[in-house]
């Protein structure tokens, strides 16, 4: 996928937020937060930007774009 | 497993296990004397236990995961539903196609149409629910 992620990184570095309060924040089920950090699925835009605000990242920190 | 992948898991079990004994039973004296009744009568039986079962399961699974199951569907679980449901569709209308050339060709008989558009209706079904198995599976 040409749309990559740090949310695993951002997450252990933000007091080792598990992928549940993660998904609990963003508003989306645990199993969505794993297939986003896998690089399975590619989430919209409001998520991107609401996983990017619960790490407290800009989104350009949380998600990267090659192509 | 997620708590929408156990829900497609019911749905197909219990859609191919009671349609699989009604069809069975067509071709089974054997079976049908089991069950008793008509191919009419057994046909409304296995609505009614269908409906039953899946019923029962999902209050089963529901209680098990109530924080999960009140939530609404997240947008990856809507995409799922939304490519499955899609494929079903193709499928079903393609089906239909078929049953309905059997109808004016062959010239088969009310019940036999009931019974194919039936057989296609719980194909199309199958189909759905084991494509959104497949896309939990896959964590896509």
């Amino acid at each position: 996928m040409a749309i990559t992620n740090r949310i695993r990184l951002l997450r252990q570095a933000s007091d080792g937020m598990t992928q549940q309060a993660l998904a609990d924040r963003v508003g989306v089920t645990r199993q969505t937060i794993v297939a986003i950090e896998q690089g399975k699925y590619g989430p919209s835009l409001e998520t991107a930007f609401r996983i990017a605000r619960a790490l407290g990242a800009g989104l350009e920190e949380v998600f990267g774009f090659e192509g | 497993m997620a708590f929408r992948e156990k829900l497609a898991w019911v749905s197909v079990l219990v859609t191919a296990g009671v349609f699989l004994t009604y069809g069975l039973s067509l071709a089974s004296p054997a079976l049908a004397h089991a069950l008793g009744g008509t191919a009419r009568t057994r046909l409304v039986g296995a609505v009614f236990v269908e409906i039953l079962l899946a019923t029962i399961m999902t209050i089963v699974i529901a209680v098990t995961a109530p924080k999960e199951a009140n939530a609404p569907r997240d947008e990856r679980e809507q995409a799922i539903a939304a490519r499955s449901a899609a494929f079903a569709y193709g499928l079903i209308a393609s089906l239909l196609w078929m049953v309905m050339a059997a109808g004016v060709f062959l010239g088969a008989d009310g019940m036999s149409l009931g019974l194919a558009c039936l057989a296609v209706l719980v194909a199309g079904e199958i189909a759905r629910f084991t494509c959104q198995i497949i896309a939990y599976r896959r964590g896509a």
